[in-house]
């Protein structure tokens, strides 16, 4: 944006006569050819207005296409309820927040449209949407929030020029001969068809009262009664030539008074009754005073009642409705350059009571204070600088200054006339002694007039008080009628005694104080003095009732915060006897002079600058401070400071002189810098910085999609839906100050995150859960933050592989899963296992069978023939082979006991296997008549032991037994069976033993397959013989318990 | 003088046995039968003391010649004659009133030992068929009077279930080795009651 910037550029744009053309279609076409001439003009920047002798300053901040404005000629200008400021143009339209202008193009919006390019903004309805002319005048809507343009169908295909409220539900519509109402959702509701003679002319309305209407074009007028439905023609008594005959526009109706304001492009304004008797008539052409030409806005003040702003095609006049005085903002010559016409198309006051004008050069925003500080022109522009200012006896300001004469400000009418008959040479002080205004400075010599008969004398005695000094720096009245000069080159300070008539001096040298000289004091409500030097941080104190002086030093405060420069500029009491010092880079300093303590304030606390300047105070005890960049204001209770520069409106950058007063009377704070005199009221400019930030959310994407339609909206996304960015603004309209944000997410990070100026945040790949966003935003260093009214609620919703259910789902079809596979391996195992048993049940009624054969079959056959060969013995003697045969089948018979025994299954246990060879060894060795014992431990756990293995352990136990009673000649056998590990036999008997050779392989007991045997079955056989034989059988068991 | 009938299906060893019995002054053979049946019809008429009979016959069985014939004549006494003493049968037919069994090859002396022993009043019993009695009488029954074995018939049982022998029995439970036999013949009394009830059970469906 560019600053007062003064331009007088020729715009003859194609674009802009379209424009104009558009919006003053009302207009016949002579008035047209003849704008298109005007529009060439404008551009300013800077307006001011003379009033009363006084220069009241009207700058303003400019933004144009380099701004991000889509385009230069604004046609229409709105500020919704968010406090954004819609601008239409000849291309697209535009948001601005204060800072930001965010640019909407139909084309880009509709996307099957073409050749869209001219919006015209209305107003926002209830829903938040702005009505808008788009293209070739078709109507649509737009959301601020969600941002999309619709059509409104109830005006499709039809020319409208104009949207007006007409009350709280219902919005007229100007088309072409006709008027239509519509309620807010754009329900048709009626229409009003005024009976014109010329046709096609747009039909405007302004609502009279609660039953009637002023409907018209350009040219015919008629008071319509809404309830008989019947127009009254309304012949305004204005004689108008022919070649004029250019229409008359409403601008304004005065309820109260009922008079309508109309305005003629060749005529001016004029004020009629309701019977079009002309009440007032304001010339467009007026020697001194000229008018605004073809007013096309009206709006009152604001401000100041009975004044109304106007604008046209040279600018803006402001009226007074109640004595007609009109206050031109053109053409008006001041210090600052010259003023052109600019051609106003819309103005408007925003929220903060904040002009807004929009011309076909760009968007102009008055700037806060412009209007409310006022400048006092010298009516020289020769280079001065301001040195003190008093109000003297007759009421009036006395002003020195360096370089230029002394200055009389008459309080009566405001004019700044220059006192002749005094130095020129330059004067550093200026002040009021009885009658007399006394002005030294350059010299030693001081110039007194008498203020009534303006005789001018001069007078030397200060010659010889300040013999060394050329200049007298300071020369003051104390309210006691002292008088107090301080002169250079060690002048220090010399006192003229009002009680006494005596001049006394105090310097240095006498020891006094350290100062050489003084540039600046201050009297408190006391009486006491206080004295200061730009060379130096001490403050002296004169204590008027001792009469003595005191020092306070404060450099060496200074030195330790590491501040090195420290030359005092201004000193001033405030009405509690505190002292206030303003440094020359070390800020403000507050003394107490009862207690001797002191505050500092400097830049972190809030001051602009450490460079003071200028201290005063106004009535409401508020400290304003000058410094080197603008104006603050300070407030010692609260310690709050509001400071003001030229981007405020502030009319200068720094200031410079410690030269001002406050004006007791009209409340008003005088200051200067460099040759400006300006003054203000202090009420006026607090209240202009109030401004409130609106926060708002501009943008919610998602994965690349806008999700924006409600402010208060929730949403909820999808699992993949989780990359964000969600942008944020604060609007703030009436007021260009940097703003910084913070934000939190909840549900992402519960804390703060400040993001200064950055007003886009990404969130990628957030994790699903209910997130709320937060956003808050301040001008920068302010300190309170303003929230989003609304808070930005979303959910990401689970992905459906990570909800309760389908885990759930998961869980039960895992264990479902499981447990059929487990039942398939227990089938296939049990299926296995029957299929084993029933091969071993098979194996074993195999046995059971051959058993059973052996028995009935073998067993009595072989009975038979052991009967058959007794008999056989019995009755053919004895014949040694028939025994023999009787003995074997006899022995057959028992061995096949025994093989029937190893064969049946249900044997199959080392307890029926000990038992057996247990019942059969005691049987065997009683039948042979061998004492015998037999020792069987008692069997905790049976095992299971194969028929085979059985049948082999059995035959080796009775192998031995034979062995022993065919040939050991024993009497005595022992069988001993030990279980462990393994299970071990041991027989032993007392018999002869055996034979060496018997050891040997060709022995004839069958010892060798008793080893074979023990050896199948992996167990061992050992024999001892020492007194009788021992054998040890040693078997391992199989692990299988029974 | 102990009167004997035999029944046995191969005249043989109907035969030797008949030869050995007739050979011993202390038993007179009355009559031997080839068949079940005719020995059922007969044994009752003839009153022996003892009966010799074989298991497997032609017909009925000579379990089924013990069970019918014991009905009858509750003081006749079998002997069971069988080539192995590892047979299930036996089992079966000391249920039905056996009072023991003799080993068809057994030495001729040690048959007549066996039979006289037995009409003395003790029963040969081997390990296997003393396990067989605990079970049976260890199924737990609602009828009281099938509780008849005795707790020193049950020790009995126990330590010759455990393949101990009948002195050592008799050792252990400071007894006679005839005691020991005539408590396994009180066994064998009380099995054939305990099959009898079974059977009524059966039979009456309780």
């Amino acid at each position: 944006m560019k600053k007062c910037s003064l331009k007088n550029t020729l715009l003859n744009d194609l674009k802009t006569i379209q424009l104009s053309y558009i919006y003053l279609s009302s207009l016949n076409t002579i008035m047209r050819s003849l704008l298109c001439i005007f529009l060439v003009v404008l551009l300013t920047v800077c307006a001011s207005f003379r009033s009363h002798g006084q220069t009241t300053q009207l700058n303003f901040t400019h933004y144009d296409e380099d701004d991000g404005l889509s385009e230069n000629s604004i046609n229409s200008l709105y500020q919704d309820s968010r406090g954004f400021i819609w601008i239409g143009t000849a291309l697209g339209f535009n948001r601005f927040d204060g800072k930001n202008f965010k640019k909407f193009y139909p084309k880009d919006l509709l996307l099957h449209h073409q050749n869209k390019e001219f919006c015209k903004v209305f107003f926002e309805n209830e829903q938040q949407s702005l009505i808008c002319l788009i293209g070739n005048l078709e109507a649509y809507t737009f959301h601020t929030v969600s941002q999309k343009l619709y059509p409104i169908n109830a005006l499709k295909n039809r020319t409208c020029t104009n949207f007006q409220r007409l009350d709280d539900h219902s919005i007229a519509v100007s088309t072409m001969d006709t008027l239509l109402v519509f309620d807010n959702q754009f329900h048709f509701k009626y229409h009003i068809i005024p009976p014109t003679f010329q046709k096609e002319m747009s039909v405007q309305v302004r609502k009279l009262d609660y039953r009637t209407l002023l409907v018209y074009t350009p040219n015919e007028h008629f008071i319509y009664d809404l309830q008989t439905k019947k127009f009254v023609a309304l012949n305004y008594q204005i004689p108008i030539e022919e070649n004029h005959k250019t229409g008359f526009s409403v601008l304004h109706w005065d309820e109260n008074k009922r008079e309508i304001y109309i305005s003629n492009y060749f005529k001016g304004l004029y004020i009629v009754n309701l019977k079009g008797e002309v009440l007032y008539h304001w010339h467009n052409q007026r020697k001194g005073e000229k008018l605004v030409a073809n007013c096309n806005g009206f709006m009152l003040d604001p401000f100041q009642k009975n004044w109304a702003w106007l604008s046209g095609e040279n600018g803006l006049s402001k009226v007074n409705l109640q004595t007609k005085q009109i206050i031109n903002l053109h053409n008006i010559n001041h210090s600052h350059g010259s003023f052109s016409p600019v051609n106003i198309t819309r103005f408007i006051f925003d929220n903060t009571k904040n002009l807004w004008i929009a011309t076909p050069k760009g968007l102009f925003r008055k700037n806060e204070l412009s209007e409310f500080i006022r400048i006092h022109p010298l009516p020289e522009t020769k280079e001065v600088e301001f040195m003190n200012m008093v109000q003297a006896v007759d009421g009036n300001f006395y002003i020195s200054t360096y370089f230029g004469p002394v200055w009389k400000l008459s309080r009566k009418d405001g004019t700044i006339k220059e006192i002749k008959g005094f130095s020129k040479k330059g004067s550093w002080f200026v002040f009021s002694d009885g009658a007399y205004i006394v002005q030294g400075g350059s010299g030693t010599s001081l110039n007194y007039m008498h203020s009534l008969t303006k005789k001018h004398t001069t007078r030397y005695f200060l010659d010889r008080l300040f013999p060394q000094s050329d200049l007298i720096v300071l020369g003051f009245r104390h309210s006691n009628g002292d008088i107090w000069f301080s002169g250079n080159q060690k002048g220090g300070l010399v006192r003229y005694d009002f009680k006494t008539k005596e001049y006394s001096r105090f310097s240095s040298a006498l020891k006094n104080f350290s100062d050489s000289y003084f540039t600046c004091y201050a009297e408190s409500a006391d009486g006491d003095l206080w004295f200061g030097s730009n060379r130096s941080s001490a403050l002296v104190h004169w204590d008027s009732r001792t009469e003595k002086f005191h020092e306070i030093n404060f450099k060496e405060i200074f030195t330790q915060k590491g501040i090195l420069r420290s030359g005092i500029n201004v000193i001033r009491a405030d009405q509690k006897g505190q002292i206030w010092i303003g440094f020359d880079g070390s800020g403000l300093l507050q003394y107490n002079p009862k207690t001797k303590t002191f505050l500092t304030f400097n830049r972190s606390d809030g001051l602009p600058s450490n460079f003071i300047h200028n201290l005063i105070f106004d009535d409401k005890n508020r400290l304003w401070i000058g410094t080197n960049k603008g104006l603050s204001c300070f407030f010692p209770n609260s310690k709050k400071v509001i400071s003001y520069n030229q981007k405020n409106g502030f009319p200068c950058e720094s200031i410079t002189s410690n030269c001002g007063l406050f004006d007791e009377e009209k409340k008003e704070v005088w200051m200067t810098t460099g040759n400006l005199l300006f003054s203000f009221q202090p009420e006026q400019i607090i209240r202009r910085n109030k401004g409130k930030i609106n926060v708002f959310i501009d943008e919610f994407v998602v994965n690349n999609v806008s999700m924006l339609s409600h402010p208060n909206a929730h949403f909820k996304l999808k699992p993949t839906q989780n990359n964000l960015r969600i942008r944020f603004g604060a609007v703030h309209a009436h007021s260009d100050r940097e703003v910084e944000y913070s934000y939190r997410l909840y549900g992402g990070s519960p804390t703060w995150i400040y993001c200064d100026a950055q007003n886009q945040i990404n969130f990628p790949n957030l994790s699903p859960g209910e997130y709320e966003f937060l956003v808050r935003a301040r001008f920068k260093g302010a300190p309170k933050w303003t929230w989003l009214k609304s808070n930005l609620t979303f959910t990401v919703l689970l992905p459906w592989y990570k909800s309760w259910w389908f885990i759930l789902l998961i869980c039960l079809g895992t264990l479902l899963i499981s447990h059929f596979i487990i039942r398939m391996y227990l089938a296939k195992k049990i299926a296995l296992q029957k299929a084993t048993t029933e091969r071993q049940l098979a194996v074993q009624m195999e046995r059971e069978r051959i058993a059973f054969d052996m028995h009935d079959d073998l067993g009595s056959g072989l009975t038979k023939i052991s009967y058959l060969s007794k008999a056989a013995v019995k009755k053919v003697a004895k014949i040694e082979e028939l025994e023999k045969i009787q003995n074997t089948s006899l022995e057959l018979v028992e061995n096949m006991s025994e093989l029937i025994w190893a064969m049946k299954v249900e044997n199959d246990s080392l307890v029926n296997l000990l038992t057996y060879i247990k019942h059969y060894a005691v049987d065997y060795l009683d039948g042979n008549s061998l004492v015998n014992t037999f020792q069987l431990p008692e069997i905790q756990s049976d095992f299971y032991v194969s028929g085979e293995t059985r049948r082999n352990i059995f035959l080796m136990v009775k192998e031995a037994l034979h062995n022993i009673v065919k040939h050991a000649s024993a009497t005595e056998v022992a069988i001993q069976i030990e279980l462990n590990d393994v299970l071990r036999i041991l027989i032993k008997d007392n018999g002869k033993g055996l034979p060496i050779a018997m050891n040997k392989k060709s022995d004839g007991t069958g010892l060798s397959s008793m080893r074979n045997r023990a050896e199948r079955l992996g167990g061992s056989v050992t024999l001892q013989s020492a007194s009788g034989t021992q054998i040890e059988f040693r078997f391992p068991l199989l692990n299988i318990r029974l | 003088m102990i009167k004997v009938c035999i029944v046995e299906d191969i005249l043989d060893i109907q035969e030797g046995l008949m030869s050995i019995l007739q050979d011993d002054v202390r038993f007179e053979f009355m009559q031997s039968f080839t068949n079940a049946e005719e020995a059922i019809q007969q044994l009752p008429i003839i009153q022996p003391d003892v009966v010799i009979t074989d298991i497997n016959l032609p017909g009925k069985s000579g379990i089924d010649c013990v069970a019918e014939t014991k009905a009858k004549c509750p003081e006749m006494l079998f002997i069971m004659f069988t080539i192995f003493e590892d047979n299930d049968q036996v089992f079966d037919a000391l249920k039905a009133g056996a009072s023991g069994y003799i080993l068809k090859n057994t030495k001729p002396e040690v048959i007549l030992e066996s039979i006289h022993e037995m009409w003395e009043g003790g029963s040969p019993m081997s390990p296997k068929i003393a396990r067989k009695v605990l079970e049976s009488f260890a199924i737990p029954t609602k009828n009281p009077v099938l509780e008849l074995i005795t707790p020193r018939e049950k020790e009995v049982l126990i330590l010759l279930s455990k393949g101990f022998l009948y002195k050592e029995i008799a050792d252990q439970l400071h007894i006679t080795l005839s005691t020991v036999k005539r408590h396994l013949n009180h066994i064998y009394d009380k099995l054939q009651v305990q099959n009898k009830t079974e059977a009524v059970n059966k039979l009456y469906g309780k």
